[in-house]
């Protein structure tokens, strides 16, 4: 289960991607319930993730991902 | 006097149809083991991709051979994969680049023809992609032969995933509901595809334009439409049939198209049509592609760097349908709207005016009757593809 500390750290990065200040994230959150969230904005996500936290994101897995927490719990897999 | 040969190919052709649907629904439903019942449904497959497609003509029993072995081989791949826990790069590349090689080799040569080539490659390194970190059971021969050789995907698409084929195969019930809306999938299906495609036809460029008379520049427009509703109607006709058989059997097979008449652009175009395709190259090559390049540009160059991804990506459809001038005008022309798109849509989003843009409705006809006339206008070079035909048209208009 994705570590609150992990989607507090992804806050910032999801505000900088879809130009809201006022965005909040949660972990049952899909594209869906986040305007803006398509699948090129998708892509610029996980750029953006991968230089905040310093881990690779390869195409196969930012295709997989279905909400916020399996993105965290990816992040904190490829942390280790 | 004899029935007509339409009305009696038509008979024909939907006994066959009940006869398959008939004896892999006796599998399918048996009490057989999963691996057991799959074996099965594979020999009732390679019974149907002859019965369907092929004949007992020597070169096609060869094409079916090549076929299998290349299933096979694939298959070796991917239990290779399975062994290093779907997770080696390099296995990773040899089985996802395998199939690819061999649809390049395939369709760069004219002396060996393959039944369903580009689908079959397509759904082989789809698999892989797929199966990339993927926990579940291994891919057993069985399963991999009757999910790549199911007559109903095999020629025409849609790029189904494998894991909606193991999802719904093992376990597949018959139910009121997957049998009534089976069949009026079906229904609908054969009346476009058969029926509603063929009078689209009669106004395309091959038809309208072949009575040797002048054309106004309206006819080129109508001739672009005709051939983009011919198009639609001919291949989402094909497309229900294959979900409609499908979902009889109890099977899922993924959706191609979502009214790509209603889109108000060319990105909402490519979202609607030929989705399988689409998402297929969008995972394995835009997306790839893209993510490099904004490793390298950063954010502030992300349009850049994904609109040249989009050029990349276009130009691999064009060379997969072939290397005829109409291709790449029809894919190049897809490519700088979607470049257009893309800068627009970053330009709106900043200035926080897109979801008023997005939700006017007055905007939104207008932008639909827009990006019908430019996919129209677009598709009439991918009907006339060769020089000398688009030289030709445009000799003909007055």
């Amino acid at each position: 289960m994705a570590k609150p500390e992990t989607i507090a750290k992804m806050l910032p990065v999801f505000h900088e991607v879809f130009d809201d200040d006022t965005l909040v994230i949660m972990p049952a959150m899909t594209a869906k319930d986040v305007e803006g969230w398509d699948s090129l904005s998708h892509i610029r996500l996980m750029v953006a993730i991968e230089s905040a936290f310093g881990v690779r994101i390869r195409a196969s897995e930012a295709a997989k991902l279905n909400n916020v927490a399996e993105l965290a719990d990816l992040i904190e897999r490829k942390l280790g | 006097m004899g029935a007509s040969p339409l009305i009696s190919s038509t008979l024909r052709e939907l006994g066959w149809i009940a006869a398959y649907l008939a004896a892999s629904l006796t599998i399918l439903l048996s009490r057989f083991s999963y691996p057991r019942k799959q074996w099965l449904f594979a020999a009732l497959n390679i019974a149907g991709v002859l019965v369907f497609f092929l004949s007992t003509k020597r070169q096609d029993i060869v094409s079916l051979v090549i076929v299998l072995a290349i299933v096979v081989a694939h298959w070796g791949l991917l239990r290779l994969f399975n062994a290093y826990g779907n997770d080696n790069d390099r296995i990773y590349w040899i089985a996802f680049l395998f199939p690819i090689a061999l649809l390049v080799a395939f369709k760069s040569q004219s002396t060996v023809q393959m039944l369903g080539v580009s689908y079959l490659t397509f759904r082989m390194a789809q698999t892989v992609f797929e199966l990339r970190d993927y926990s579940g059971p291994n891919v057993a021969l069985g399963e991999y032969l009757a999910f790549l050789v199911f007559p109903t995907t095999l020629s025409a698409g849609p790029i189904s995933p494998f894991l909606y084929y193991r999802d719904t195969a093992n376990g597949a019930t018959v139910s009121r509901h997957n049998l009534g809306y089976g069949m009026l999938r079906v229904m609908v299906g054969y009346i476009k595809f058969r029926f509603l495609a063929t009078i689209a036809q009669q106004l395309t460029f091959t038809n309208l334009w072949s009575d040797g008379f002048k054309h106004g520049y309206g006819d080129f427009i109508v001739s672009g439409a005709a051939y983009y509703i011919y198009l639609y109607l001919n291949f989402s006709g094909y497309t229900d049939i294959a979900i409609g058989l499908s979902a009889v059997l109890g099977i899922r097979v993924k959706e191609n198209f979502a009214n790509p008449f209603l889109a108000r652009n060319i990105r909402e175009f490519w979202q609607r049509w030929h989705i399988s395709l689409t998402e297929f190259v969008r995972d394995v090559v835009f997306t790839p592609l893209s993510m490099t390049l904004l490793r390298w540009f950063g954010h502030r160059f992300s349009a850049v760097a994904i609109v040249i991804s989009a050029f990349a990506t276009f130009a691999v459809l064009a060379l997969w349908h072939g290397t005829e001038p109409g291709y790449f005008i029809f894919y190049g022309a897809h490519a700088t709207a979607f470049a257009f798109n893309v800068i627009g849509e970053n330009a709106l989003r900043k200035r926080k005016v897109l979801r008023d843009y997005m939700a006017n409705s007055w905007i939104a006809l207008v932008s639909r009757i827009i990006t019908f006339l430019f996919i129209s206008l677009t598709f009439s070079f991918f009907e006339l593809q060769s020089w000398p035909e688009i030289k030709k048209a445009f000799a003909l208009m007055t």
